[in-house]
């Protein structure tokens, strides 16, 4: 990937926003004209002096290949809208240095240039203009945009009569034919109903086939999954992750999901107990890291397990959730014959070996306890953590509401009968 | 990954793996100020028939009269000041030329300046929706509203000839110095406008002055009365104002008055520097302009 010819290329990009009025906070004619007319910006020196300055992006660098198709994520406020409109041109930086090579098209909202008391066909030719195409182009692509928006009968009634969904479908058709080499794509895909949406992704990974460099902000990670092949996660204006989209979302996922960073268990306090939980792992050759699996291959979840006084019935219990508390799955230490465990005092590590484990990128949640079937006592009660990060490429292409649960690579053939 | 090798194959297929080293966009910190990239302005000069167009089309949508706004203001104008200030005060004109052909001459040019100038000082606001979301050439906008105010003068102008004609004068081949005039009428309100806009993206009084101000200009200008009322001692001082000299070319071309005297040089000093300086103080704040917009 590192060989293939840049089509973006960021040098220690920074931009530095006033907080606060232009007016009423002494900055007036006076202060106005001598920003005007002093011939450096030297940020360094008026944000020590000035404290009402705030960073939105800081020492940003880093190369993207042509033809990658990279998403950008992170929470509401890191910078991510503040990247496209540096790179768009709408606003400058304010330290640093970025190079586009080729056409570049952004599409921070939908119906750029739309004017409300023109009709479709107007508007298509003005929005056209606006997002850099010519006449000719726009001629060229008239039939195509048209069908695209599904407005034939509709384009010589005023945009302001068109209804929301119609707004976005019209807008989004004359995007989807700019022809740039570099699209960069704020998030516009939160709008329209379903169907529409799952057209504007296809549309756009097309666009991404094409061979053409896409930046694509989204909160939505299911489109990110499906578009992007590398993700860049950013926070606190900051690159905090940049890597294979798999990988980046879920660790972004576990982590905005309100998961602490500590691999020890943090549900008990009690100073005093007859066993607990001390930590979990991952073995397995496609093991990442301890917490993350990243190809489709057997699994095995080891438990370390604390026991301070003998057990004589010992029993496990482990279960996967996914995000929204849907048991995906539960085993238990008695499963296929095996009986109770008795357990002296000392450190064990449970080990429930997956044959396979082949769910849907994410984060996941684990559950694990564990009884004493002797009075029927539960010794320990432990939400693992950190999550679990299945960071293997999605096998199948499904589209928002058509994902489903399980992640198979699937071998299709059709004959004649 | 599935979908990088999917990436990879259709770059070989549509064969873009060199980037276009001929379109390269360099993004950086910009200080101080910059001369005019005149070349980028050209490239997009189609965008600014579409935004003159739209100007055009959404002012006169779903009224009746529609291009007749082009000329009603200026011709009721017209009308009144030729009861009031003709008729009853009985302001002189310049060789006894009716007074609503005389007044009628100067208020033409008149509209349009002062409907570019308040229309630049205004577009960026008016157009903010667009310009925090699509990056083209700034300058576009002010340069769209005067193509548009154009077509307004034009078709007013077109009656103003008729008036001449009706009132009994001759159009004389003065006629085609009109364009010179009418170059500098647009320097001059450009400039200012420029300015102004610059000046209204941080302090938003000057969209309240600017009304005032066109106000105040026209009776600093030779709109309602001669040109040659002013008093002997005053002459220089008012020739500095840029619209004198424009609008006295204008009553000399279409009414065959005197010719703008050589005080007027000065002002054509005076717009020349307004305009060079309206422009790159635009260009100056344009450059971030949205993070205040």
């Amino acid at each position: 990937m590192n060989r293939d010819p840049v089509s973006i290329s960021i040098h220690g990009l920074g931009k530095r926003y006033r907080i606060g009025s232009y007016v009423g906070t002494g900055n007036t004619l006076r202060g106005w004209l001598s920003e005007l007319f002093s011939r450096q910006p030297s940020p360094q020196s008026t944000a020590e002096k000035e404290p009402k300055y705030l960073w939105a992006l800081r020492d940003l660098t880093f190369d993207i290949p042509v033809g990658a198709v990279v998403g950008i994520i992170g929470r509401n406020g890191v910078g991510k809208s503040t990247l496209l409109k540096i790179l768009s041109r709408i606003t400058d930086p304010t330290e640093g240095s970025a190079e586009l090579y080729g056409k570049t098209s952004s599409l921070l909202e939908v119906g750029t240039g739309f004017h409300g008391e023109l009709t479709g066909r107007e508007n298509i030719y003005l929005s056209g203009a606006i997002c850099g195409m010519t006449r000719a182009e726009v001629d060229r692509h008239f039939d195509k945009i048209v069908a695209f928006s599904e407005l034939e009968r509709f384009l010589d009634t005023p945009v302001k009569r068109y209804s929301s969904g119609m707004y976005v479908r019209l807008g989004f058709a004359v995007a989807a034919h700019l022809d740039p080499d570099i699209l960069l794509v704020d998030e516009v895909l939160a709008v329209g109903d379903l169907s529409f949406q799952r057209r504007c992704l296809n549309r756009m990974s097309d666009v991404a086939q094409a061979g053409r460099t896409v930046l694509f902000v989204s909160h939505q990670m299911a489109a990110i999954r499906r578009l992007c092949n590398r993700t860049i996660w950013l926070e606190a204006g900051k690159v905090r992750d940049f890597g294979p989209t798999g990988e980046v979302v879920a660790r972004y996922e576990t982590e905005s999901l309100g998961a602490a960073e500590s691999g020890a268990p943090d549900s008990h306090k009690a100073s005093a107990y007859r066993a607990r939980f001390l930590s979990w792992a991952l073995a397995g050759a496609s093991v990442e890291s301890a917490h993350t699996i990243s190809a489709l291959e057997g699994v095995e979840f080891q438990l370390a397990l604390d026991v301070r006084e003998p057990i004589r019935a010992g029993y496990g219990g482990f279960e996967i959730f996914d995000w929204e508390g849907k048991l995906i799955w539960s085993g238990a230490s008695h499963d296929q014959g095996r009986g109770d465990l008795p357990l002296s005092s000392g450190k064990y590590t449970l080990s429930y070996r997956l044959p396979l484990l082949p769910l849907k990128p994410g984060a996941y949640r684990l559950h694990a306890s564990f009884y004493d079937r002797e009075g029927s006592r539960l010794l320990d009660d432990w939400w693992a953590m950190p999550e679990l990060v299945l960071a293997m490429p999605p096998s199948s292409q499904a589209q928002d509401e058509w994902q489903g649960v399980l992640n198979l690579p699937c071998e299709f053939s059709i004959r004649k009968d | 990954m599935v979908s990088l090798r999917a990436a990879e194959t259709g770059r070989r297929v549509t064969d873009r793996t060199k980037p276009d080293s001929s379109n390269v966009t360099l993004i950086r910190v910009r200080s101080g100020w910059e001369a005019l990239n005149l070349r980028e302005l050209w490239s997009r000069r189609e965008l600014l028939w579409f935004l003159a167009w739209r100007d055009i089309r959404v002012r006169y949508k779903q009224t009746i009269l529609g291009a007749g706004w082009a000329v009603l203001p200026p011709f009721l104008q017209m009308v009144v000041f030729s009861v009031v200030l003709g008729g009853f005060l009985k302001i002189p004109t310049d060789n006894q030329i009716p007074y609503p052909v005389f007044s009628f001459a100067a208020l033409v040019p008149w509209t349009l300046f002062s409907a570019i100038l308040s229309g630049t000082a205004g577009s960026l606001i008016a157009n903010a929706a667009i310009l925090t979301k699509v990056y083209f050439p700034r300058l576009l906008i002010p340069l769209a509203n005067v193509a548009a105010r154009l077509v307004d003068f034009f078709v007013a102008f077109v009656i103003l000839v008729g008036m001449v004609l009706v009132f009994g004068r001759s159009i004389t081949p003065a006629i085609f110095l009109i364009p010179i005039f009418l170059l500098f009428l647009i320097v001059t309100a450009l400039g200012f406008g420029l300015w102004l806009g610059a000046l209204n993206m941080y302090i938003r009084d000057i969209q309240m002055l600017v009304p005032f101000l066109v106000g105040l200009w026209e009776y600093a200008s030779p709109v309602v009365y001669s040109a040659n009322s002013v008093p002997p001692a005053w002459r220089l001082i008012y020739a500095l104002n840029p619209m004198t000299g424009v609008l006295v070319g204008f009553r000399w071309c279409l009414l065959g008055t005197a010719p703008p005297g050589p005080e007027n040089w000065a002002s054509v000093v005076i717009a020349l520097v307004m305009f060079i300086s309206g422009v790159t103080v635009f260009q100056r704040v344009q450059r971030n302009m949205v993070d205040i917009l």
